[in-house]
């Protein structure tokens, strides 16, 4: 069990480590010189080639990338050139927004797709099941974000139940905290709740047919035992990856969502760096959610590495 | 004796013999031709499909209005007869300009779709065919780059390559290489040991000719069912990237910018943020059935 940690740990490191490569190796193949597009284009040489030195540009570029992974691990993400502040701190600045959005979302997600995939597998091949599968359809084609323009449309310009955007901070008011956060959370909740319908469904469809199943009713166990004790647990087992997945997808859904609702969240820092051109900016985003991401499927293989004795 | 003389084709064979250069095309695809007739999904995705294509191919020639010409005095008229889509703030046929959008998701699938595919073949290859170290430091680069939401990656290029459409399909293509790469590589590796291929070594079949005749048809049918689903995912992609302004940009209406221009008059004009949705949705929902029809009939259990 622990050689497992240990090596699913280390091609975690290796992964975020072709992160680290492959992020500097889009955010420096720009050509031009950095050094010239910080001081304008009537700076003197000398002042160019002072700065270069100071950026290590006058150094190779694999010793470059080298001074850079190491200000990387320090946790040093550079300077904002917007801000004015370490990027660090302006990231550190935008989250509680996003994360609200995420962890609400998550939870509605979990509330949604749980008791509908178990349902929809229950009632196997019986109307409730076609419904659930036909309604969860809809939600693999279309947008998170159109999800979103569409409860603007219904709950804002129509009925005036909540704010058309904005956030408020849940130390100001908790109850308005929450009306500027539904929406969104919920627009993300649904499309990835139909990905997970799915999965809990048919997983749990899997293990129904199978012999421990048959045995174990066989055996005198109530039927209500057997699909709890031990058909719901199996069956659990595949979807938490997938959970894992989807955690990922509604953190990058965050960036759009965050537009449509106009929340000033990562998803809105990242936007307005864009249009800035405040590459360190976008670069410690970027990065910043690559490494979440990797983070995320480790934690998740270590829940089920400890769920799942075949693994150990 | 006669060492050349072919034994005859067994009756039960005889409709796929010669036909079976591409096992995709002929053994595969055989079953698949039959049985497509019967698959609900596969012809509505189909249907759909040649919808959208036709229109979309259409609005190169023949638009019912200018997609461009703005016309004050029709603006903001809700969907009618004449407008089936209704007008936006200019004036401008809805309908029309959602026309156009169908060419620029086409277009957005295809060459995102082809960048996905050869990168996906390449790295695959390579990765398949050559020892365990060039396998790790490739599969290991390609876990990186599938660490990257797929959003986030396209934001990151074109940051830093400027934000129009081409950056942002070579973007949202580059994204998709390590799932094909997998699929590629993993398929290679437990093709490379089978006895046919090895056969074909001993006789010394070279490479590319090996890749081409024993690998690539193998390895077609799956890979089918990958680029209808890629083409989905483009598509909402690029929708996604327009809609914040990174994508398409103006004159040009791709249904995530017309869904980022509608927003501003949500209380006027409704119709403008519902229907670029509905063209995306139905596009979207043809490549999920097709993918769906194609994984089916890829399957040998089926």
């Amino acid at each position: 069990m622990l050689s497992f940690a240990i090596r699913r740990l280390l091609t975690g490191i290796i992964t975020v480590f072709a992160v680290s490569l492959l992020s500097f190796f889009v955010f420096n193949a720009l050509p031009g010189n950095p050094a010239q597009v910080i001081l304008g284009l009537d700076a003197d040489q000398s002042a160019i080639e002072n700065l270069e030195r100071e950026l290590n540009l006058d150094k190779p570029v694999v010793l470059r990338y080298f001074f850079w992974l190491g200000d990387l691990i320090k946790g040093d993400l550079g300077d904002s050139t917007g801000y004015k502040k370490p990027v660090t701190e302006v990231i550190i600045s935008s989250l509680p927004p996003t994360l609200s959005i995420t962890i609400l979302s998550l939870l509605l997600t979990t509330l949604i797709s749980f008791p509908l995939g178990i349902l929809s597998a229950k009632k196997h091949n019986k109307f409730m099941d076609y419904l659930i599968t036909s309604i969860s359809q809809i939600g693999l084609i279309i947008p998170g974000f159109w999800l979103g323009i569409l409860f603007l449309l219904l709950f804002s310009v129509r009925f005036h139940l909540f704010p058309s955007g904005g956030y408020v901070p849940m130390t100001v008011n908790i109850f308005e905290w929450l009306k500027s956060i539904i929406l969104p959370a919920l627009s993300l909740a649904i499309i990835s709740s139909s990905v997970l319908i799915r999965m809990i469904r048919s997983s749990i469809i899997e293990n129904m047919n199978e012999d421990y199943a048959r045995t174990a009713t066989g055996k005198g166990v109530s039927e209500r035992r057997v699909f709890n004790k031990h058909i719901l647990k199996n069956a659990m087992i595949p979807v938490l990856s997938v959970f894992g997945l989807q955690i990922a997808s509604i953190l990058a859904g965050t960036i759009i969502i965050e537009s449509v609702f106009s929340i000033p969240g990562i998803g809105r820092l990242l936007l307005y760096s864009v249009q800035r051109r405040d590459l360190p900016v976008v670069q410690g985003v970027v990065i910043w959610m690559a490494v979440v991401t990797i983070l995320i499927n480790f934690i998740m293989d270590m829940v089920h590495m400890t769920i799942d004795p075949r693994i150990r | 004796m006669d060492m050349n003389k072919q034994k005859p084709c067994p009756e039960k064979y005889k409709h796929c013999y010669g036909k079976n250069k591409w096992s995709f095309t002929s053994l595969t695809f055989q079953r698949s031709r039959f049985s497509a007739r019967h698959h609900a999904s596969f012809i509505c995705g189909l249907i759909i499909i040649l919808i959208v294509v036709f229109l979309s191919i259409l609005s190169f020639w023949y638009t019912p209005y200018d997609a461009y010409q703005m016309d004050i005095r029709s603006r903001f008229l809700s969907p009618s007869f004449s407008h089936p889509f209704g007008t936006d703030e200019y004036g401008r046929d809805l309908f029309s300009r959602c026309m156009v959008g169908g060419q620029i998701a086409l277009q957005v699938g295809i060459i995102s779709t082809v960048i996905a595919l050869f990168g996906g073949l390449v790295v695959g290859f390579l990765s398949g065919m050559s020892n365990k170290i060039v396998d790790e430091i490739l599969m290991r680069l390609m876990d990186g780059l599938f660490a990257f939401p797929a959003i986030v990656f396209a934001i990151a290029i074109v940051s830093v390559f400027g934000a129009d459409i081409t950056n942002a399909m070579i973007a949202i293509g580059i994204v998709r290489i390590p799932i094909f790469a997998r699929q590629v590589r993993n398929e290679t590796i437990s093709l490379k040991h089978r006895f046919f291929v090895i056969a074909s070594q001993s006789i010394g079949t070279r490479l590319p000719v090996m890749i081409w005749k024993h690998f690539l048809p193998h390895i077609g049918a799956s890979l089918t069912v990958l680029v209808t689903t890629n083409f989905a995912f483009a598509i909402l992609s690029e929708a996604g990237l327009s809609y914040i302004g990174l994508g398409t940009q103006p004159p040009f209406p791709s249904w995530g910018r017309l869904l980022m221009e509608s927003q501003n008059y949500m209380d006027r004009a409704p119709w403008l943020a519902i229907f670029p949705g509905i063209m995306m949705a139905l596009t979207v929902l043809g490549f999920t059935l097709l993918g769906n029809g194609l994984r089916d009939f890829s399957d040998p259990r089926y």
